[in-house]
């Protein structure tokens, strides 16, 4: 074989590879596409179930007694949203959420980190931002992110993956009727 | 003499080069059909958690807080049955019949699990659910059919308030619904046909076939009284 022909051959193999890695690359990559997208559904159903169990609490300590309607100066301040000292540990209102951090678990067996941060909202134009003193509404802000390394909830900068969190905010308000 | 040897080191490299094209093309074919089984996986659960989360939030609409203990009528892991007063004060009747349709009865809403199909894999196999849903509004029709194949028949679990499984049905407040879904459309590979037992098989059919999850609680009576 003339030194044409094994230059031809080497050529050839070394296209061959490069064809095959490239398969393989990509294969790697909607392997990981799919298993994103699978536990960002686990991640968003863990999600709203955490949403959904929010409902069953009251609006503030106050209004656990439910025999008189409350006024605005009766519900806990800003700086005090968190577990009241009479609960007992035991969650009894939306704002005793505020700044807890529990760990949850689907099916799939991956752990994922729940924290909630509760405030005082208002409108202001036709927007809803924080108000630093007490407001008919609260807003509960549910943060989820998967504890693995590497993270199986991520977003791609550059060539590295960035552990991202999913994210929902919900409004709940007081009122009261006889 | 030459060429001969030429033409037999070209032959033995091309045998080579034609192996491994097709090992890649299979290789190919199996990565595409399991990944394509795996995505219509995920698209199917997201349709059904749709419907179910749909019906479940209605849970408990209409019904007098005096009466939180019987929204749940049927309580078993494959068996759901819940009331929630659909024809209320619902648009969507009011847009059809008018007024008439509407009444202060309570309506059902039933899920069911059934097995619906056994895939075998020469001596191992993967057992299919299905899910259906027959909902009863007073004064209409009823309204039944399968709306999705899960692989687990465990489905509802039934928690108190504080999310622990409840002692008695009266005592639930909360419904868990977890699905997994996997579709065994998946391309059988050589290492699967060739496994020397059951065991072996079934680990091998876990990798290919990939499942997904969605696990959720529902509240079954908002509370009103804030």
């Amino acid at each position: 074989m003339g030194t044409g022909q094994s230059l031809l051959t080497i050529g050839a193999l070394m296209m061959i590879s490069i064809i095959i890695l490239n398969f393989y690359r990509i294969s790697n990559g909607i392997s990981s596409t799919l298993d994103f997208s699978r536990f960002h559904m686990e991640g968003l159903s863990i999600l709203t179930s955490h949403i959904e169990q929010l409902s069953q609490y009251f609006f503030d300590e106050v209004s656990t007694n439910i025999e008189a309607e409350k006024s605005l100066d009766m519900f806990t301040s800003p700086a005090n949203l968190g577990v009241d000292p009479n609960d007992q540990g035991i969650i009894d209102d939306i704002d005793d959420l505020n700044q807890v951090t529990l760990a949850d678990t689907g099916i799939s067996g991956v752990i994922y980190h729940i924290h909630y941060d509760v405030d005082y909202v208002m409108i202001q134009g036709d927007s809803i931002v924080h108000s630093n003193v007490r407001q008919y509404h609260k807003r509960v802000t549910i943060s989820v992110c998967d504890a693995f390394n590497p993270p199986m909830i991520y977003t791609e900068q550059g060539s590295s993956r960035v552990r991202d969190t999913l994210r929902i905010s919900t409004i709940i308000s007081y009122w009261f009727y006889n | 003499m030459n060429s001969m040897l030429d033409i037999l080191t070209a032959s033995i490299i091309g045998a080579v080069l034609l192996l491994v094209g097709i090992k890649a093309m299979d290789n190919a074919v199996q990565h595409f059909v399991n990944h394509n089984a795996d995505a219509i996986s995920q698209n199917k659960l997201s349709d059904l958690n749709q419907i179910i989360q749909a019906d479940l939030r209605k849970m408990g609409y209409g019904i007098h807080e005096a009466e939180v203990g019987t929204i749940i009528q049927t309580a078993q892991p494959t068996h759901l049955v819940f009331l929630s007063n659909l024809n209320l004060d619902f648009d969507y009747y009011i847009h059809i019949h008018g007024n008439q349709h509407l009444d202060n009865i309570p309506d059902t809403i039933e899920y069911i699990i059934a097995p619906f199909d056994t895939v075998v894999f020469i001596d191992t196999s993967l057992v299919l659910y299905q899910i259906s849903r027959t909902v009863k509004v007073t004064q209409e029709s009823i309204v039944s059919g399968v709306v999705g194949i899960i692989a687990n028949n465990t489905v509802f679990r039934y928690l108190d308030q504080g999310g622990e499984p409840a002692p008695i049905q009266s005592a639930t407040r909360m419904v868990e619904v977890t699905l997994v879904t996997m579709n065994p459309e998946i391309y059988r590979s050589s290492e699967l046909l060739e496994a020397g037992n059951p065991g072996e098989r079934m680990n091998i059919l876990r990798r290919l076939i990939q499942a997904s999850y969605w696990r959720q609680t529902r509240v079954i009576s908002k509370n009103l009284r804030r």
